[in-house]
């Protein structure tokens, strides 16, 4: 093969291929123009048809037929992109409308393919329709992250003893699912986990208590108080300051006791989370606890404490007004700037 | 043997090497496409229908911190604040950095906002230049204005870290355009694992496109020829280069102009360094090597669809000192971390990522040239064949285009954010017009970059701006 046949193949290759993505290019244009001209008209129609069941409750058959009418890919993509701005009885009632077109059982199909992304899309259908209770069990355990990640999502609404058992298993192994879905799930299904988050945090300790911790702060709860105090103790710095937090969330005499031992540790993010739990609290007696962590080798301590002593009230001013004329030039820095920073803002800080 | 023979030798090896490295470059980009194809179908599967509004409404959504430094930005920093404290996002911190402004950047953000000053006492987690005032507003309590004294970019961001409270910062342009729903997709592969360190967005060029209250409302390919070829460059570096790498073992750059970072792992990393034109490099390279070394691998992922708008050189001079400054930035960086290169230690990105970013992006425009002054005194000297030359010519830059008209389907199938024919037309336009001229110009331009890399130069060069000024909306 001489290099002229090489380059002209080379050539007659590229050309072949400039060809293919030129046709693949405007063919794809050409057919979303036409298939939005071609369903522009029935997509009108199913969204009044929508629309007319979230008034009156019921659309009438010939409404009915109109959503009946879009092929399933267009229903399916209507109702995704109607439902999730729905809530209460109104999507409760389309969720009726949905099964009524055949949406829920193709779903449900769906959620039994062998493809990851089909059984995805059919629990993000049943999920916005408030109707993947009975699969949710079986995709918690899926095998592919995204499915069980969507499952953990849609979870939140049909908080069932069983599934929240299955959150709350989730924990020990944070690693393969979505750390962030799991925490704001359990935080949006609320007092029912109490009970069993406080079992979790009372039998484990260390880094596997992060996350638990995190959910016990958002929905304080007297059966976390044990198992607050015990962790206020654990050796490792990240689970003291979470506890610490939630101690400050849950307050009582012990932990104050706690809190106030506390703000002596060893590491800096468990003096800060002492300092704000105590402030919390409104635990004006530790204000002068609060003040030695004025001269705070740590930024964010003195910022911590600084804050608290404003949040305070009299006694913990009256602390920051004596630190402006301190030897320790950081310690007063802080005071100053605590001292005027304007209402509004300290009380976002 | 005589010496013309001598010399004619040596041109047709070096054509035929010069052949065999643009092989290995568009074999290399070809894989890139693949992987890239691959990656977007599965991104748009598991995208689909995706509810975002819960993270809205969560309540540990991690706070996001947005860096803007601002310098001489006094004509458009209003309106750039505006959009960005309008961005959809739960909790959100918007730190403007006037890195020592000569023009009235900072009296126009006092009036616009009815800033407060508040003491300037902060932490000093990274260096940078001293920072002589703080602001605060009672209008929008998430707002901070830092005025510092003038340190250039890369100081004004670690001004940024030093006071940001965010888990997360995003490190921005103060003339990029973000999208409103930008930082919520951004953020997703944060709340996916804890490995994540740094996130990058897809960079869209705004010439051309109608732009209202600091948003993009019509996007549209410019008429104008830079501009034009600038909208098909950045489509292959971000569509194909950033979202293949995604695969291939990880990214190493993302873009000063909007990228996502965890705040703790960026302070830890020391912040941004001083004496490079290419920070934002810099700083990736070095939290994906400092993951290695404390034996935490560290992702860097790139989101093809949270979008950023950045208005890009119209005249051949400014665009020539940006694509000196990118490849002086890219040289120095690569020199810095040299002791990546084919070292095992450092995995995929040691083996594979580092040495492709040598030799097919630093070592291109020199190649390029090669290939261009060999063909031109292999014609004169007689050594090749005219007709040869053309095919051969052709064949080179042939398979570039079929990787950009690639590039453009992929934008098709996935987001087709350039909605009419005209739009699509111009784009295949753009992608054939580049090979004859433009990229040339953008090989000296470059090789102009390793040459004053070499002599030592650290300058920045200025932006001349149009500003997001809209054309009259098409008919």
């Amino acid at each position: 093969m001489t290099r002229w046949t090489l380059l002209e193949a080379a050539l007659w290759i590229e050309a072949i291929a400039l060809a293919g993505a030129l046709a693949l290019l405007f063919g794809h244009a050409v057919r979303m123009r036409v298939q939005r001209r071609r369903y522009a008209d029935r997509l009108e129609r199913a969204r009044r048809a929508f629309y007319s069941a979230v008034r009156s409750g019921r659309p009438s058959r010939g409404e009915l037929a109109d959503l009946r009418g879009l092929p399933p890919r267009q229903r399916k993509r209507l109702f995704l992109e109607l439902l999730p701005s729905l809530a209460g009885s109104t999507r409760a009632q389309l969720g009726v409308l949905a099964q009524e077109v055949g949406l829920r059982e193709m779903a449900e199909r769906m959620t039994e393919s062998r493809r990851w992304w089909r059984r995805l899309h059919g629990l993000r259908l049943l999920g916005v329709m408030g109707a993947a209770g009975p699969v949710l069990p079986r995709m918690l355990r899926d095998r592919h992250r995204d499915v069980r990640a969507e499952a953990v999502e849609a979870a939140s609404a049909h908080a069932t003893p069983e599934i929240i058992e299955g959150l709350i298993a989730l924990l020990d192994e944070p690693g393969p699912h979505h750390p962030f879905l799991l925490r704001d799930t359990l935080i949006r299904i609320g007092p029912p986990v109490v009970e069993p988050l406080a079992r979790y945090l009372s039998g484990h300790v260390g880094q596997d208590t992060y996350a638990a911790l995190e959910v016990a702060a958002g929905l304080p709860a007297p059966p976390f108080a044990a198992p607050a105090l015990r962790l206020c103790r654990d050796p490792l710095a990240g689970a003291r300051a979470r506890a610490a937090t939630l101690a400050g969330a849950l307050g009582g005499e012990e932990s104050v006791g706690v809190l106030q031992y506390l703000l002596h540790d060893g590491d800096a993010e468990v003096r800060a989370a002492a300092a704000g739990a105590l402030c919390r609290l409104g635990h004006w007696p530790s204000a002068p606890a609060i003040a030695a962590l004025l001269r705070d080798p740590a930024w964010a301590v003195r910022r911590a404490a600084a804050l608290a002593l404003r949040a305070l009230g009299s006694p913990g001013q009256l602390y920051l007004r004596g630190a402006l004329r301190s030897e320790d030039r950081f310690a007063a820095d802080m005071a100053r700037q605590t001292l005027e920073m304007p209402d509004w803002l300290a009380e976002s800080a | 043997m005589s010496a013309d023979a001598v010399a004619s030798w040596i041109l047709v090896r070096l054509e035929w090497s010069i052949l065999v490295y643009f092989l290995l470059v568009n074999g290399g980009y070809l894989l890139l496409l693949v992987s890239a194809s691959l990656e977007m179908r599965g991104y748009a599967l598991r995208s689909a229908g995706r509810a975002r509004w819960k993270l809205m409404g969560s309540r540990v959504a991690p706070s996001i911190s947005m860096l803007a430094p601002a310098y001489n930005e006094s004509a458009t920093v209003v309106e750039s604040v505006r959009a960005l404290m309008a961005l959809f996002y739960p909790n959100l911190e918007v730190i403007v950095v006037n890195d020592g402004s000569k023009d009235d950047t900072l009296r126009v953000l006092t009036e616009a906002f009815a800033l407060t000053p508040v003491q300037p006492i902060h932490p000093h987690r990274v260096p940078c230049n001293q920072i002589v005032g703080l602001y605060r507003t009672q209008l929008h309590p998430n707002l901070v204005v830092v005025d510092k004294v003038n340190g250039g970019k890369a100081d004004a961001l670690n001004a940024g870290l030093n006071i940001a409270t965010g888990d997360l910062v995003c490190a921005i342009d103060a003339d990029t355009l973000v999208e409103a729903d930008a930082l919520e997709r951004m953020v997703i592969p944060f709340l996916q694992g804890e490995k994540v360190v740094a996130a990058g967005g897809t960079i869209r060029i705004v010439n051309g496109s109608e732009v209202a209250g600091g948003r993009v409302v019509r996007p549209a390919v410019p008429r104008r020829l830079l501009p034009g070829c600038q909208v098909v460059e950045y489509l292959r570096a971000f569509l194909f280069g950033r979202l293949g790498w995604n695969r291939l073992g990880g990214n190493l750059i993302i873009s000063g102009a909007f990228g996502l970072f965890r705040r703790d792992a960026v302070v830890r990393a020391g912040g941004y360094v001083h004496d490079t034109v290419g920070e934002d490099m810099e700083l990736v390279l070095r939290l994906r090597r400092n993951g290695y070394l404390e034996g935490t691998a560290r992702d860097i992922v790139f989101v093809p669809d949270p979008v950023a708008w950045t208005e890009a050189p119209e005249t051949a001079r400014v665009l020539a000192r940006q694509r000196d400054r990118w490849h002086r930035g890219l040289a120095d960086v690569l020199w810095r971390h040299r002791g990546l290169l084919f070292n095992p230690r450092y995995g995929a990105m040691g083996m594979f990522v580092f040495p492709h970013f040598v030799f097919f992006e630093l070592l291109a425009p020199v190649v390029e040239m090669l290939g261009l002054v060999g063909l031109a005194l292999g014609l004169w000297v007689g050594a090749l064949n005219l007709e040869f030359a053309a095919l051969f010519f052709l064949s080179a830059y042939g398979l570039g285009l079929v990787l950009t008209v690639m590039t453009l389907v992929l934008e098709e199938l996935s987001f087709h954010r350039y909605d009419t024919f005209r739009d699509r037309w111009l784009l295949v336009w753009w992608s054939l017009v580049e090979n004859l001229g433009y990229r040339q110009r953008t090989v000296v331009w470059r090789l102009k970059g390793i040459w004053h890399y070499l002599r030592g130069s650290r300058a920045w060069g200025s932006m001349e701006r149009r500003g997001f000024t809209s054309p009259p909306a098409a008919k």
